[in-house]
């Protein structure tokens, strides 16, 4: 009887907390999403009032973005300082490929984050502007989308874990 | 560093070359701090050349759908495919669009939004005090140069602070403890620059008979100190203030009255405003130093903008250089009203 009381408790347990789970990479996307969107306002602000070069604005970022994305930022700062002749697109695009693991990121989020490095640091201010106001604007309408996922999505992953764990564990019984 | 030492010791087996090695080991050293700004397919290349070739190098030239040109200090060179070197342009590895794309990235550290005044120059001071001179198409606002776009030329020019490259002329410019307001003249190419820098190092540092000075350095276009975020890349002494990027006219009327210094130099007058700002510091006591481009007296003195200055003798030494026996050969010294004191035979 104690066995079947442990296994039930097991079960209850483990369900609970895959449905935890599910709903934090939910709320991890969200808050990623958030995060990118601070990094590029960061670059945006270096880029358009004090005019720093793109690796120190990069490292700038990073900070104030956090996270997984701000490791990013941080990384094409240093590729770029480190002398291996990398542009500053093919810098952020081998960063965003080695982190992709790490960034709780769905394809087209990535996707979006990826295009951000097209023509990085290769036109003049206002262009430079321009583009990252757009790929923030293409990233908060995923993070709205996210935000809802998670709204509506967490809960449900939340409260099926959970209630799965105690059927399956009654129906054991 | 290159294993240069080895190299010419392999070639000539004299140990009595130290010295030149030494100096050889130092150029090579210069050339390899712009091997950052290569793209890598070209920096493979460059850098596997004798050093006896990379110290001679003087210039890199890029151009649109043209070979590669290495401008050394006798003769032009094209780089191969191979990594060779040729006369022959149609030998040489042709530069393509996406090429010159790339090192402009390089070039302006992936910031091109933050070079539009230097843009506007139509250069690009980079670290190492080296430089950049772009062309490609201008974009106006107003009718004035707002900046350049679809960059098609690179010209990578390597600064090189050669010391002791003005000690033939010292002894023209000095007289007693005083050093005298001197405009140095030459055609391009002929070392007016390295001359101009290493006379500002050695009055700031001080020599035989001439104490230390303190001298102010309108920099306008970073070549002379090559600055970089406004910090002086070549050696221009220690008590030398750069003001950086500044137009001259008004640089040397803030460095007469802000720093109160003792020796005044900027590089190459030019302009109507520039020689009036100079007029008013020899006119205030100050020692200028000073370049402008020309060959001789005449050619100088037909000149609208130095015809005052040269008529009134506000320099007190117009010293004439040329590339004949190499870069800053000294040519001719007159004084101030054209007499020649020196004339190279």
């Amino acid at each position: 009887m104690l066995i079947k009381i442990l296994g039930a408790l097991i079960i209850i347990l483990s369900l609970g907390f895959l449905g935890q789970k599910l709903a934090n990479i939910l709320l991890q996307q969200k808050q990623a999403l958030k995060n990118a969107q601070q990094g590029l306002q960061a670059l945006a602000t270096a880029i358009d009032y004090s005019l720093v070069p793109l690796p120190q604005a990069l490292a700038e970022a990073g900070n104030q973005a956090g996270g997984s994305v701000g490791v990013c930022f941080y990384q094409t700062s240093k590729k770029l300082t480190s002398g291996l002749g990398l542009t500053a697109q093919e810098a952020w695009q081998e960063t965003l490929l080695a982190e992709k693991n790490n960034l709780p990121l769905n394809q087209e989020d990535w996707e979006i984050l990826q295009s951000c490095g097209v023509g990085l640091g290769l036109s003049h201010r206002e262009d430079q502007l321009k583009r990252l106001a757009l790929a923030k604007e293409k990233l908060a309408k995923r993070e709205s989308e996210a935000a809802e996922r998670s709204a509506n999505m967490g809960k449900i992953y939340k409260s099926m874990g959970w209630g799965c764990g105690l059927i399956v564990a009654l129906l054991w019984f | 560093m290159k294993p240069c030492v080895f190299y010419v010791k392999k070639r000539t087996g004299c140990s009595k070359l130290l010295v030149l090695l030494i100096c050889i080991d130092k150029e090579v050293d210069k050339v390899e701090s712009i091997f950052a700004f290569l793209l890598p397919e070209w920096r493979e290349k460059i850098e596997k050349l004798p050093p006896l070739v990379l110290e001679q190098i003087e210039e890199l030239r890029f151009r649109v759908g043209q070979p590669l040109l290495l401008r050394l200090l006798e003769e032009d060179v094209y780089l191969q495919e191979d990594g060779g070197l040729s006369q022959n342009p149609a030998e040489g590895f042709v530069v393509s669009p996406e090429m010159i794309k790339r090192m402009v990235l390089l070039l302006s550290r992936s910031s091109f939004y933050a070079l539009e005044e230097e843009l506007r120059q139509g250069y690009i001071t980079l670290a190492g005090g080296h430089r950049a001179g772009l062309a490609g198409q201008a974009v106006l606002e107003g009718g004035h140069l707002r900046t350049l776009k679809n960059i098609s030329s690179i010209n990578l020019r390597l600064a090189k602070a050669v010391f002791g490259a003005a000690n033939h002329i010292i002894p023209w410019v000095i007289e007693g403890k005083e050093v005298l307001s001197t405009l140095l003249v030459s055609p391009p190419r002929c070392g007016k620059t390295t001359v101009l820098r290493d006379l500002i190092r050695q009055f700031s540092d001080g020599l035989a008979g001439l104490n230390p000075l303190d001298v102010g350095l309108v920099d306008e276009r970073s070549e002379i100190a090559g600055a970089l975020d406004g910090q002086p890349q070549l050696a221009v002494g220690h008590r030398t203030d750069v003001l950086d990027g500044c137009p001259k006219a008004e640089g040397m009327v803030m460095m007469v009255r802000a720093m109160s210094c003792q020796v005044l130099a900027t590089d190459e007058i030019g302009r109507k405003e520039d020689v009036a700002a100079i007029l008013e510091a020899i006119n205030a006591g100050q020692s200028v130093l000073a370049t402008a481009h020309g060959a001789n007296w005449q050619q100088l003195a037909e000149r609208p903008i130095f015809q005052e200055m040269l008529s009134m003798g506000s320099f007190k030494r117009v010293v004439f250089l040329s590339r004949r026996q190499g870069p800053g050969t000294l040519e001719k010294v007159c004084d101030g009203k054209g007499k020649e004191l020196f004339t190279l035979c």
